[in-house]
């Protein structure tokens, strides 16, 4: 009876973690996402114009810092490994500050 | 039962102490990585270092572990999790990407005292290497410490060591070396008694090296060579540096706290007590 229960519990927390999971890659996947929407505007000599605007899409990164406190980064605002590795220590230092 | 309690206790403080990215997706194209080979080191003497970032807050003190890497031609100081830090990125380069795992072990390698000197024993000229937002590269000559010999011994790491004061970059400094090891090396920039310095110390006690260790590890006495160092003058990284502290904003990217509010309006002047004043 034990085991039976163990193994529940044990099904139930796989479950569990395997749609949390799921839940952050689909958000990650929907910031990925570009938008771009069509606009019409009025120009002053009363001509409409239609604009193509599009949305440059944030994929956030989050962070944890040591002493506990959480801030976000853009990914896209980053290239290479180096960059990112001095946000990461200045973001830190100041909200550890 | 006690011993788990502890045990478990310093697991769970050992993962909240530590930088952890909660992105499952996350990769990143790694920097590259490039480093010229000088020497090797005949032997690392390790130098305890503490420092006080901010001269308004005397009390608060970083502190690091820092190698001088003695070769035959070159020598090396720099933090000792700088190598720790070279060796990853060496490894990752090699790598198109790198996942959230590998970037936190990255991150996690805090080195607290930022700069590379690497002096050329022969021709009496150093380069500097120092992390602003980036690494900034400038080559000077060998300074020329005017040492004063004085009265007094003390015992550091088992070794009889003499006094002397010297003047460097606006402070007034106390070095305690030793003729036991025959080299005319020391921590930093300095050099040029008639023996190993094991412990230097400012008049204000805010730059504190004291020898912990010296080992005969033959290492290589490399020095990163990227082209995205900038290479400028002495004055011009100095110029670059105060402009750092006084504006860290304007170097740093975005970052927004849980709230979405950027956390860039909030920077604020870092505190800025370099090594040399002057």
């Amino acid at each position: 009876m034990k085991k039976m229960f163990f193994i529940a519990a044990l099904a139930v927390a796989g479950m569990v973690s395997a749609n949390t999971t799921e839940i952050k890659k689909d958000g990650n996947a929907e910031n990925a996402k570009e938008k771009t929407i069509l606009v019409e505007s009025k120009n002053q000599k009363g001509v409409t114009q239609t604009l193509k605007v599009t949305f440059k899409p944030y994929n956030w990164v989050t962070i944890v810092t040591p002493c506990g406190e959480v801030f976000y980064l853009d990914y896209n605002d980053y290239s290479t490994t180096d960059a990112f590795w001095d946000d990461v220590h200045h973001f830190a230092a100041i909200k550890c500050s | 039962m006690k011993f788990y309690l502890v045990f478990c206790f310093f697991i769970v403080s050992w993962f909240h102490a530590q930088f952890r990215i909660e992105s499952p997706d996350f990769s990143m194209k790694t920097s590259t990585y490039k480093a010229e080979n000088y020497d090797t080191s005949l032997y690392n003497v390790y130098y305890q270092f503490a420092f006080v970032p901010d001269a308004a807050r005397k009390e608060v003190k970083k502190e690091a572990v820092c190698v001088l890497q003695i070769g035959k031609q070159y020598s090396k100081f720099n933090d000792v999790k700088q190598l720790r830090v070279d060796s990853l990125s060496e490894k990752y380069s090699r790598q198109k990407e790198i996942n959230a795992r590998e970037m936190e072990a990255m991150m996690n390698i805090n080195v607290a005292f930022q700069p590379v000197i690497l002096k050329d024993l022969s021709k009496k000229k150093l380069i500097y290497q120092g992390r602003i937002k980036g690494i900034y590269q400038y080559q000077e000559d060998q300074p020329e410490f005017k040492w004063k010999l004085e009265k007094g011994t003390k015992v550091v790491l088992g070794y009889s060591c003499k006094k002397a004061t010297v003047k460097f970059g606006g402070r007034e400094y106390i070095a305690w070396f030793t003729s036991g090891i025959s080299s005319n090396n020391g921590p930093y920039k300095f050099e040029g008694l008639p023996g190993l310095i094991l412990e230097l110390y400012d008049t204000k006690d805010e730059f504190h090296f004291v020898a912990v260790g010296i080992d005969k590890k033959i290492l290589p006495i490399y020095l990163r060579n990227e082209d995205r160092i900038l290479k400028v003058t002495k004055e011009k990284y100095k110029e670059v540096e105060k402009t750092y502290h006084d504006n860290p904003g304007f170097f740093h990217g975005k970052a927004y706290n849980t709230d979405g509010t950027p956390m860039v309006v909030k920077s604020k002047p870092l505190p800025y007590n370099p090594i040399e004043l002057e």
